[in-house]
């Protein structure tokens, strides 16, 4: 794996309530009520029209104002997938799902790149996040770019485990100046990051942490 | 279990449609997808007949499938099968002014390739039809 791997925390437990709504979308026919109350819930979330610029908030409105259209015969394949993407960004990521490539740290995310090198040399780190295989991948979204894969909580906690001993350390490369200094100052703040996440995710039953690259 | 003959068809139609989505959504089998788009849509019109609206959504795919590909030849034939679309949707969506108007500007969204008009007198009846849609308040923009 090279690149930048995103990670964020996911509420689980919501996103398998909202389960069958989504497959409901997917099969593109009228939606039951149930559904749309999951579309009412998503549209009156103030993260709905950060999306697309507003373009998931629109679809959302527009189904909404016809209960009674099949989605097939409006709607087109990427209207759907772009639905059932925002759904899960909007109602089971904290934050929205927002994330920056500016700043690799944030409340709700971590961009690891600077300290991805140094990761990918710990076994505890490829097994928890490359050894999950298709087996770890989040349902949904199932089609299109985006493919998160989800951490198990026991693997939350080998992260948080195998993060201390890193951190307890004074600098991840104390002797290193200009550019490899701040590569490793960035890398630490990256890791210091992901602890955060792992003690957030570990804090509720309900949480745990999606990755997914963006490269 | 299928019992009957129709309710087969609708299967294998329904088969086909999925596994065009995937075809499509993963972006590196647009071939396959157009195939089976339109093996979908021959199925659903040997047993639903040319005028209904499932007709709609292998359309919709065959059609999202040619957009991808960038090439002048696919983005009219997309315009082509745009029109049957349509045509398919002015009866579907009969009671949903707003949504027949966004289907119009999709229409004409399909006759643009790369900034340029594929039949600008079509494009125009579009653009007439849009602004008459306006003028009686049928032309809902999205929100």
């Amino acid at each position: 794996m090279s690149g930048e791997i995103l990670i964020q925390v996911i509420d689980i437990a919501r996103f398998q309530t909202v389960r069958p709504a989504l497959s409901e979308l997917e099969a593109v026919r009228t939606l039951g009520s149930e559904t749309r109350a999951v579309l009412l819930a998503a549209a009156a979330s103030p993260f709905a029209l950060g999306i697309r610029y507003g373009h998931f908030a629109g679809l959302l409105s527009r189904i909404l104002r016809h209960p009674e259209l099949e989605l097939r015969v409006f709607l087109t394949l990427r209207d759907v997938d772009e639905v059932i993407h925002g759904l899960v960004r909007v109602l089971c990521f904290e934050n929205g799902a927002k994330y920056s490539l500016v700043e690799p740290v944030g409340s709700n995310w971590v961009v690891l790149e600077s300290s991805l090198l140094m990761f990918m040399h710990l076994n505890w780190f490829r097994q928890i996040f490359l050894e999950g295989g298709s087996e770890s991948a989040l349902a949904y979204p199932r089609r299109g770019e985006v493919r998160y894969y989800v951490l198990r909580r026991e693997d939350v906690a080998r992260l948080a485990a195998g993060l201390r001993p890193l951190l307890e350390e004074p600098a991840l490369a104390p002797e290193a100046e200009g550019l490899a200094r701040l590569h490793a100052e960035v890398a630490r703040l990256e890791a210091e990051g992901l602890a955060r996440l792992a003690a957030r995710a570990l804090s509720a039953e309900k949480l745990t942490l999606a990755h997914r690259c963006l490269l | 279990m299928p019992h009957t003959v129709d309710e087969k068809a609708e299967k294998r139609a329904e088969r086909l449609e999925r596994e065009a989505e995937d075809a499509i959504a993963d972006g590196f089998r647009l071939e396959d997808g157009i195939r089976l788009a339109g093996e979908a849509l021959a199925t659903r019109q040997a047993f639903q007949g040319e005028g209904h609206r499932d007709l709609i959504w292998p359309l919709s795919l065959w059609i999202e499938a040619l957009r991808w590909m960038h090439h002048a030849d696919s983005a009219l034939e997309a315009a082509r099968l745009g029109e049957r679309r349509l045509a398919l949707r002015r009866v579907a969506l009969a009671g949903a002014p707003d949504e027949l108007a966004c289907s119009v500007r999709e229409l004409m969204d399909l006759y643009t390739f790369e900034n340029d008009s594929l039949d600008p007198r079509r494009a125009d009846e579009l653009r007439c039809e849009l602004a008459a849609r306006a003028d009686t308040g049928g032309a809902g923009q999205e929100v």
